[in-house]
């Protein structure tokens, strides 16, 4: 069995742990060398200004000890002094002093010599000028030099340089290059640990919740990040906690929602899957009881027509019935007189046959009106008016209404003329009966035609009761009458609207007038069949 | 007077080994003596090698200082003291030949030690009597100059020294040499070791100057030990004082003193001084006569 601590990675397998891990030893790496590169010459600076300082400060106790030597000429105190300033501070490698007049003393740890003023390094140019520096020996050995112009009571006496040992500062300048190795590799070593745990630290938890988020889009919705921290991670993780908590429930009540649609869907699918079945069947059903009612309606407008077409022979036939019983009295008059001849009887017969022969007549008219034509063709509008003007011909002359006919006689259309024949009827008994209600005492009827532009218009102008503003949206739904009850069926304006519209593809409008109505009829000149 | 400290010190770290449990050696140190060495550091460094070899090697190593020949010779006289540090002059004028007995001293490979009457080159001194009327240095407190210098100016010259030219003194050999080279001085009596130094620091001091007297000895301090020390501690102690430049220790010392190497020496080396002081005593007692 694997121990524990050998699952653990020692390694994440995280880019942004790398990347962290870089940035950071990168950084720190970068800033020790910084470090070390900005410190190098300030340190060097310091150490240089510790070295002037020593100078200063040697030079000047030389010379406050020095002085009265000097001033007498004592180079013997001079020298002396000197070589024990060099026995007890070794950093000094020799003092050459030159003074303005006599000879120049050269002194250091390894002896002293006397020199000739114009032998001595420094020239007279110098003596008043301070200067210090790294200089290098003819032997290639460097050292600090420092000379300081010699005064007593502001005047120059001379000249003093002081040679100082660098080994003491180029040992400094070395250990300090040391160091800054040292804490470079220290940073180094320093960094694998540290920038591991930091970069550990901070990705192992945004790792954490990377994965979990991952575990999340992928539908786990159970996923917890334990991620104890008091920080913004720590606030993270309890948010991201909150968020898939939150998340688990919204899925649940959509989960809830959906099984409730699901319900719902199978149910109106069960429905519609049993609507589907029976739609068929309905509608047959509605197509049959639609044409049920048609043919009621055809039914029912073919009775009005018969009670129009009898009444209509009943105003045909008064007259000659009336010629008839005047025949028939004649011939008992003569019979009873004795006035009844073979010739007279033969006359009455003959006009009492010619009565009949006419009220026969009148009937084969009216049938041939009426009979169903089923068949479309050309038929002229003229005629077709006049035919339904003269089957109610009687009627208007019972009634003493004027009917008048302004028609063409030229135009042709194409439809059933039968249909087209039963619209006029109807439309000119709706008028009959408007100026019959409105007891106009010259009650008149109009048919005026005229053609239009691929269109032919057709008005029946009445000067009867006219539209009831109420009502009038109405009086094409079927059903629908103003006349009394037993005069009108409301059958047939609903049936001209059919024919006109539905069957010849034209229009059929009712329009108020100031004395009376107007129905107008639209329809398209056409002289041969046409689709649509 | 380096040499003798050195030796002094050697002393107290070679002989430990080789002493007992009841082994005591007392030194008697002469302080004016010392000219080139602080006294304050001297004695420092006495008592803590004397501390550290005592504890060391189970002696009992006491450093007694005296600033007068007097009271040491008193000491030495009554046993407190065993080993005598002190000038050559010093002990000659104090101690007789038989309260003494051999001990040790530094010395230098490269020269040998006295006193030399130094002049400029360029002046034209070619004997002492040229010195008349001149200005001649020696160093202060130091008892072997004075006692040289004024013999020789009874003997070259019948007179007192102050009689013939201006005396003065400076504390120091080098300072004394440096006087004379940059002709403050005409004249002046230095070591023969401390001329030596001189002229290693600057060839140009032997070119210049010249040497008009000289007087050698083996050295111008001594250690000896008393005469009245046990024989068998004497032994002992020269024994290891012997082998002193062969240890890690004694190498140390020697350095820190600038001393080469350690040597026995006999009482009888300090004949030139004690014929030094005969001479003194003589042209004494001969002016003591004449008043």
């Amino acid at each position: 069995m694997t121990p524990p601590w050998l699952s653990v990675r020692l390694l994440p397998a995280n880019r942004m742990f790398f990347r962290v891990f870089g940035v950071f030893g990168s950084l720190l790496l970068a800033m020790t060398i910084l470090y070390g590169l900005l410190i190098i010459p300030l340190q060097r600076d310091s150490l240089l200004k510790v070295l002037y300082s020593q100078a200063t400060t040697v030079s000047r106790s030389i010379i406050q000890a020095s002085s009265d030597a000097m001033l007498t000429d004592d180079f013997g105190f001079v020298v002396e002094h000197n070589l024990q300033v060099l026995q007890n501070n070794k950093s000094i490698q020799s003092v050459l002093i030159v003074p303005r007049r006599g000879s120049a003393l050269s002194i250091a740890t390894s002896g002293w010599e006397m020199l000739q003023t114009a032998a001595a390094p420094i020239k007279p140019a110098d003596y008043d000028v301070e200067s210090y520096g790294i200089v290098t020996s003819p032997e290639g050995n460097a050292r600090y030099r420092y000379i300081t112009p010699i005064r007593f009571s502001g005047v120059s006496w001379g000249v003093m340089q002081i040679d100082f040992d660098t080994s003491e500062y180029e040992a400094n300048i070395d250990e300090m290059y040391r160091q800054i190795a040292y804490i470079s590799l220290f940073t180094l070593l320093a960094i694998l640990p540290i920038g591991y745990f930091f970069a550990l630290w901070l990705t192992r938890p945004i790792a954490t919740i990377s994965q979990a988020a991952s575990r999340v889009a992928s539908g786990e919705l159970d996923t917890h990040v334990k991620i104890d921290r008091n920080d913004e991670i720590g606030d993270l993780s309890h948010s991201f906690n909150q968020m898939v908590q939150a998340l688990a429930e919204n899925r649940r009540q959509l989960e809830n929602v959906n099984l409730d649609l699901e319900i719902k869907v199978t149910e109106r699918t069960q429905e519609l899957d049993e609507l589907n079945r029976t739609l068929d069947q309905r509608v047959r059903d509605e197509v049959s009881k639609r044409k049920e009612q048609e043919q009621l309606l055809i039914h029912q407008s073919r009775l009005a027509a018969m009670g129009e077409m009898i009444g209509a022979i009943a105003h045909q036939w008064r007259q000659p019935l009336n010629a008839l019983s005047l025949v028939t009295q004649n011939m008992q008059m003569q019979y009873l007189t004795g006035q009844q001849t073979e010739e007279s009887m033969r006359a009455l017969q003959d006009k009492a046959q010619q009565l009949i022969q006419r009220m026969s007549q009148t009937i084969d008219e009216f049938r041939n009106f009426f009979k169903p034509s089923k068949h479309s063709e050309t038929f002229n509008l003229a005629q077709a008016i006049q035919a339904a003007a003269d089957i109610l011909e009687g009627m208007f002359k019972n009634h003493n209404i004027e009917l008048g006919m302004d028609c063409p006689s030229d135009i042709e259309l194409y439809g059933i003329p039968g249909e087209f024949s039963q619209v006029i009827l109807n439309l000119l008994g709706n008028a009959r009966d408007a100026v019959l209600t409105a007891n106009q005492p010259q009650p008149k009827i109009f048919i005026r035609a005229s053609l239009g532009q691929n269109q032919v218009q057709i008005d029946v102008e009445d000067n009867g009761t006219g539209f009831d503003p109420n009502t009038m949206h109405k009086i094409f739904e079927p059903y629908f009458t103003t006349k009394e009850e037993g005069k009108g069926t409301g059958i047939g304006l609903y049936m001209s609207k059919t024919i006109v519209e539905n069957n010849m593809h034209g229009n059929l409008e009712a329009i108020s007038m100031a004395n009376g109505a107007c129905m107008r009829i639209t329809l398209p000149i056409k002289t041969s069949p046409v689709t649509g | 007077m380096k040499s003798a400290i050195a030796l002094l010190v050697c002393l107290l770290s070679l002989c430990a080994p080789a002493s007992r449990a009841a082994d005591i050696l007392n030194m008697g140190f002469y302080l004016p003596g010392i000219r080139d060495a602080n006294l304050a550091d001297v004695h420092i460094t006495l008592q803590l090698w004397a501390d550290e070899v005592g504890k060391a090697h189970g002696i009992n190593a006491t450093a007694y200082t005296y600033s007068d020949m007097a009271a040491l010779y008193r000491d030495s006289m009554v046993g407190k003291i065993n080993l005598i540090v002190a000038p050559g002059m010093e002990i000659a004028e104090t101690f007789a030949p038989e309260e003494l007995a051999p001990g040790f001293v530094g010395k230098h490979h490269s020269s040998s030690e006295g006193l030399v009457l130094i002049v400029r080159a360029s002046d034209g001194i070619r004997q002492f009597g040229d010195l008349r009327g001149k200005k001649v240095l020696h160093l202060s407190n130091d008892r072997l100059s004075s006692v040289f210098l004024e013999n020789q100016c009874r003997q070259q010259a019948s007179a007192a020294c102050a009689d013939l030219f201006q005396v003065g003194e400076e504390k120091r050999n080098s300072q004394t040499i440096h006087k004379v080279f940059f002709g403050q001085a005409d004249a002046a009596l230095v070591s023969i070791s401390a001329l030596h130094a001189a002229n290693e620091l600057n060839p140009q001091i032997r070119q210049r100057l010249h040497i008009l007297l000289e007087w050698k000895t083996s050295s111008l301090g001594y250690g000896l030990m008393s005469a009245r020390t046990d024989m068998a501690l004497r032994d002992r102690v020269v024994k290891s004082a012997m082998q002193a430049t062969n240890t890690v220790r004694g190498k140390q010392l020697l350095e820190l003193f600038k001393t080469d190497f350690m040597d026995r020496v006999d009482v009888q080396e300090l004949k030139p001084y004690w014929q030094l002081h005969r001479e003194r005593q003589e042209w004494a007692n001969h002016k003591a006569r004449k008043k």
